[in-house]
This record gives C-alpha cells, sequence and structure tokens, in this order.
C-alpha cells in the first residue's frame, strides 16, 4: 500500500452520517490513521481505519504464478488484471467544517456520493488536530479502532512537528502527543489495558 | 420438494452397470477407429475419392491438406500480440414482461501483450422495442417478416459479436498480429430452418455477417488478422463420419442402400466413436492440433449459398499441460485455413491464450464476464423497466403467472 499523497482523488462510493467507503486509483489506497477530506460544497474531515483491494465483480482472483516477483511486472504480463480489481478504503467521520470553524463531530448529513475524497496535507492535519474530541469518534470505530487511533496519533504528532517548524527535540509534536495521551486517559479511564496498548504504539 | 427422489434414485441404481457395458464396447469402436485414422491417413487420394462419391446422410469433412491423423506442435508464440474477442448475451423477448422489448449486450476484450502490456474489457447494451426494431424481414410484407426472438436474436446477436470483432480488429495496432476470438462458431446455423424467408436471410447474412467477414478478410490481407471461433468441448462428428465412409464395404458408399447386418448394425458402425473429440483425445498430445478439415457442404445449405471463401474450416487442439485438459474445436474461415504460416500462427497464440487462463483462451472468458447477464441484473432490467412504463402513466401490465412466481404463498 503506498502513502497516498494529497494529490490523489478518491471518490465516496457508499456513506452514512458516521463514516464512508471511497473508491482510490488501483493499489493506492490511502494510509491507515490518514485524516481525509471530502470537499463538496461543505467539507467533512474522516480518519481511514481500513483499505482493501479486490476483485470488482466478486470473482476471486486467481494466483497465476507465473514467476514475477513484483506486482508491476505481474501486472505487464497481465495487463487484463488491473481492470478486474478495485481499490477501496473505509473511514469514520470524525468532523466537519462550519464556516471558518472545525467541528470535531459529525456533520448533519452524510457525506455526498461520488464526491471527491482527498488525504489532508501536514498542515491540514496540524490544524485539525488542535482540538481533540475527535478521539472519542476515532475509539469507537468498528474495526481497527485501536490500532487507527495509535496510527492516526503518530501522523498527526509528525504533522504538528512540520508545522511547529520541524526542531530536533519535536518541541510541538511531543506537546501534542502529551495532550492526546491525557485525552485518552480520560476516555478509556475505564479500560486501561485498551489505553497502555494505544499509548505504546504512540511512544515516539 | 417437488423432485421425487426417491423414485428418481431407483433410476439411477440402474445407470451404473449400464455405463460400464457401454464403456467396453465404446473401447473397442475407438480402438477400430484409431486403426481407420492411420491407415487412410496414408491414403489420402482414394479417401478424397471416396468421400467425393458418397451419398450420406451426414457431411463429412476431410483434411485440406495434413493427413488425417497429424498431430501437430505449435510454434513458440511471439511475446508482442493483442487478443481479442467479443461475446454477447441477451434477454430475449418475454411475454411476461410489461413491455415488448429485447436487450442485447456485447462484451469485449482487448488485451495487448509484450511492450506497451494494455487491456479494455468493455461492454455494450442496446435496448430494442417497437414494432419496427421487433420484427426482421420485408417491411412492406407483413407475411414476410420474422419476430425478433429465440434464434432469430440468438443470430442478430451472431452478427454484432462479429461485426464488433471487424471494428476491433480494424483499430487495433497493424504492426501486432491479433488473435480475434468468437465463442462459437461464424456460422449461422439457426438459419437453415425453411420457415425464414429469404429477405430475414439477406438481412443477417448479406448485410450483416458476411460483410462483417469480409472486413475481416481485408484487414488480414494487410496484416496478422487471425478471426477464430472457439468451441469449448465440442460435440461434432465430422471426421468420425469420414471414417465411417471409409471403411463401409460398398465400392461407392450409398447410406440409401446400407448393407446393413442382421442384427441391424451398419457396418460403419465398427468405427462409430461418437464424437470427433473422443478420437482425438487419442490422436493429440497437449498443445498438438490436428490437420485442418474442411466440410464439403451440402448443396443449396446456407454455408454454400452465402459463405463463399468465408466457409468455415477447423482444426482440433489438445488444450496445454497447467489447465484443464479437453479437445476443443477451432473453427476459421476457409482463406484462413489455406495459409498454413496463419494456422500455425494462431494455433501458437491460442494456445497462450489457454496457458493464461487453465485451458481456455483468457480474452474470450473475459468478454464472456462482461456480456453475461446475471439473474439479479435480469430482475433489475425487469423492475426498471415497470418503472419506466409507470413513469409514463400506462399500467403495468405484468402476467397473472409472473406475478404468481415472484410471490409464492400456500
Amino acid at each position: 500500500m503506498n502513502e497516498a499523497s494529497s494529490d490523489i482523488i478518491g471518490q465516496v462510493v457508499q456513506a452514512d452520517i458516521a463514516g464512508f467507503t471511497a473508491g482510490w486509483p488501483l493499489l493506492q489506497s490511502p494510509p491507515l490513521g490518514g485524516l481525509l477530506k471530502v470537499a463538496d460544497g461543505g467539507t467533512i474531515f474522516a480518519v481511514v481505519h481500513d483499505a482493501r483491494t479486490e476483485s470488482i465483480d466478486g470473482r476471486p482472483p486467481v494466483a497465476r504464478l507465473s514467476g514475477e516477483t513484483d506486482l508491476e511486472s505481474y501486472l505487464e504480463k497481465h495487463p487484463h488484471i488491473r481492470h478486474l480489481l478495485q481499490t477501496t478504503c473505509e473511514a469514520v467521520v470524525v468532523g466537519h467544517q462550519d464556516g471558518a470553524q472545525a467541528r470535531h463531530y459529525l456533520p448533519s448529513a452524510p457525506a455526498p456520493l461520488f464526491a471527491p475524497v482527498r488525504l489532508c496535507s501536514a498542515e491540514e492535519t496540524a490544524r485539525f488536530s488542535q482540538e481533540l474530541d475527535f478521539l472519542k469518534l476515532l475509539l469507537a470505530a468498528p474495526t481497527h479502532a485501536d490500532e487507527m487511533t495509535a496510527a492516526c496519533l503518530r501522523r498527526a504528532a509528525a504533522a504538528h512537528a512540520t508545522a511547529g517548524g520541524g526542531s530536533a527535540s519535536g518541541g510541538d509534536s511531543r506537546a501534542f502527543l502529551v495532550r492526546a495521551g491525557k485525552e485518552l486517559a480520560r476516555l478509556l479511564g475505564a479500560e486501561p489495558q485498551r489505553l497502555t496498548s494505544i499509548l505504546r504504539r504512540v511512544r515516539p | 420438494m417437488t423432485l421425487d427422489f426417491q423414485q428418481l434414485a431407483a433410476q439411477l441404481d440402474d445407470l451404473g452397470p449400464e455405463l460400464r457395458s457401454q464403456g467396453e464396447k465404446a473401447g473397442q469402436v475407438l480402438a477400430r477407429a484409431l486403426e481407420a485414422a492411420h491407415a487412410w491417413a496414408r491414403r489420402p487420394d482414394d479417401l478424397r475419392r471416396r468421400l467425393a462419391e458418397a451419398q450420406t446422410s451426414w457431411r463429412p469433412a476431410e483434411p485440406l491438406s495434413e493427413p488425417l491423423d497429424a498431430s501437430i506442435d505449435a510454434p513458440s508464440a511471439p511475446a508482442d500480440y493483442v487478443a481479442l474477442a467479443t461475446d454477447g448475451s441477451h434477454i430475449d423477448v418475454e411475454r411476461h414482461n410489461p413491455l415488448p422489448c429485447y436487450l442485447l449486450n456485447l462484451g469485449w476484450a482487448r488485451i495487448r501483450y509484450g511492450r506497451s502490456p494494455d487491456a479494455e474489457l468493455s461492454s455494450q447494451p442496446e435496448l430494442a422495442y417497437g414494432d419496427q426494431r421487433l420484427v426482421l424481414g420485408d417491411p412492406a410484407d407483413a407475411s414476410r417478416q420474422a419476430p425478433v426472438r429465440g434464434d432469430l436474436l440468438a443470430a442478430l446477436r451472431a452478427v454484432g459479436e462479429v461485426k464488433l470483432l471487424a471494428d476491433l480488429a480494424a483499430a487495433s495496432d497493424p504492426e501486432l498480429p491479433v488473435l480475434a476470438l468468437v465463442d462459437g462458431t461464424f456460422l449461422l446455423w439457426g438459419l437453415a430452418r425453411e420457415e425464414i424467408t429469404a429477405p430475414v436471410k439477406r438481412y443477417l447474412l448479406d448485410d450483416g455477417m458476411i460483410p462483417a467477414l469480409d472486413r475481416l478478410r481485408a484487414l488480414a490481407q494487410e496484416r496478422a488478422v487471425l478471426p477464430v471461433g472457439y468451441v469449448s468441448r465440442p460435440d461434432r462428428g465430422e471426421v468420425v463420419h469420414s471414417l465411417r465412409v471409409a471403411v463401409c464395404p460398398m465400392p461407392r458408399v450409398d447410406c440409401r442402400a446400407c448393407p446393413r447386418r442382421e442384427n441391424g448394425s451398419r457396418p460403419c458402425d465398427d468405427v462409430g466413436v461418437a464424437s470427433d473429440r473422443q478420437l482425438f483425445a487419442h490422436l493429440l498430445a497437449p498443445g498438438q492440433r490436428s490437420a485442418v478439415f474442411v466440410r464439403q457442404p451440402t448443396p443449396g445449405s446456407i454455408e454454400a449459398q452465402y459463405y463463399g471463401e468465408h466457409r468455415p474450416a477447423a482444426f482440433y487442439l489438445r488444450t496445454p499441460p497447467g489447465g484443464a485438459d479437453e479437445i476443443a474445436c477451432v473453427e476459421m474461415p476457409l482463406w484462413l485455413a489455406q495459409d498454413g504460416g496463419r494456422v500455425a500462427a494462431l494455433h501458437a497464440l491460442l494456445l497462450d491464450q489457454c496457458r493464461r487462463n487453465m485451458g481456455y483462451p483468457l480474452a474470450l472468458m473475459e468478454a464472456h464476464e462482461q456480456a453475461v447477464i446475471t439473474g439479479p441484473e435480469r430482475e433489475s432490467f425487469r423492475r426498471l423497466l415497470e418503472a419506466e412504463v409507470a413513469a409514463e402513466g400506462l399500467a403495468v401490465s405484468t402476467s397473472a403467472k409472473a406475478l404468481s412466481k415472484r410471490g409464492r404463498w400456500l
């Protein structure tokens, strides 16, 4: 799975209030924990909690074992395969833009079908994660909630480091993680094992 | 449950011994047929003469130039080539539907191998309704019109597949060999029925299939375009028929005066293998092809009247190792069959296609996947049709039988 750059555009193919599925160019799904932005009229923010590449029509892919050692040469040797696969990612909605204000709770309507989806830049990620109210929505994700929460916080911490001038000590990054850790401790007070597991995955 | 399996099981019990006894007999027939094939392969002129003189009720096929029992290896396939295939499916005119109409769906695959690999898999649906489009034939004479459904719709679809194949071949890279596949045959067998009128035949053949084959031939004169009809697990017996003629004790074969034996069997039943497929399963090793065979068309038949140089010739192919092992029939127009180099080229490309897909040409399978209309899609189509009819303010009239099938009750 490649790290999707912010100029790759996906498209919403299924949506409800709390999340959506987006189609992406083949084999280029956005990373686990990546912050996505659906901008079509309003703006909806969401975090990737799953991604998959699968057959487009339900036929199970068959291993043809023709001797290639990398995916690109395999696809070159079987050029029709690209046309039979699709890559999608699933994201939980974590907020929306309300005028100039980012709101860290669910919007009033699902992401519009077929709306374009982009991966947020480091700057956008840092700005959105100034407030940590969205962590509650991450922890309630239907799959991979803890792994996704940790991945999201790692990416946000890196974004804060970049946005804060990228000092060697990672000042902004560390401050961000401390704040996030405290918020997690508050949210997961009754689930200490879960809390520890996430914190271990976030530790620099 | 409506099928009574208890009664059925008793009938199935009798099947085993019957199959065993048939198997033993078939083994003896096959051995004699193989013996005849080898013997007559050495006497091609005698065989040709006997076939030319024979009066038979079925049509034998004779080898075009290679020995009758030939088993021929393919040259190696080029790395750079294009595989094209078209296939179709349809929803027939259905009297239970709210509106008389048919739906044709043509699917295609265009796959380019080697340098600059590329592919296109797609389909094109066509909905036909209204009095004009639901009949073929003389527009001025209703007695010479025929409704488009059943065999006629299948023929219309076959014409569409070959036209599309010619379009795709024309648009493909002229530098590369092009294997152009359809599922089945170029011959519109279904039109042989007596009740099909001349205007209908003209429309489907003179204005449909034959010009499409002409275009493929014109392309093939400039470059390596290789049109092929591929029949998986064919049921033909034309080579076996030739063996029957060969071994008949009559100096000039005439089935009307068959010298039957006392038990009612015919002398030629000694080599009467059920199908050519069984014969070639013993003659061919995996990947090999047989000689190219042609049938002498019956005078007045569709084949004789319309096809000319496009008359089908065919070889049998045993699929290459590594996939399903079967004997397929590979049909091509006569003008292609007469070019030994091209026959070798298409043999090689077909093997490559089969190797890529466990024994069945890959492009053809993908074209089929594009064309196929699944059960749920048929149901969606019916609902869309109903919605459209209802939206126009017309009463949706569905037959009582169709309604009762949708909602079963006790």
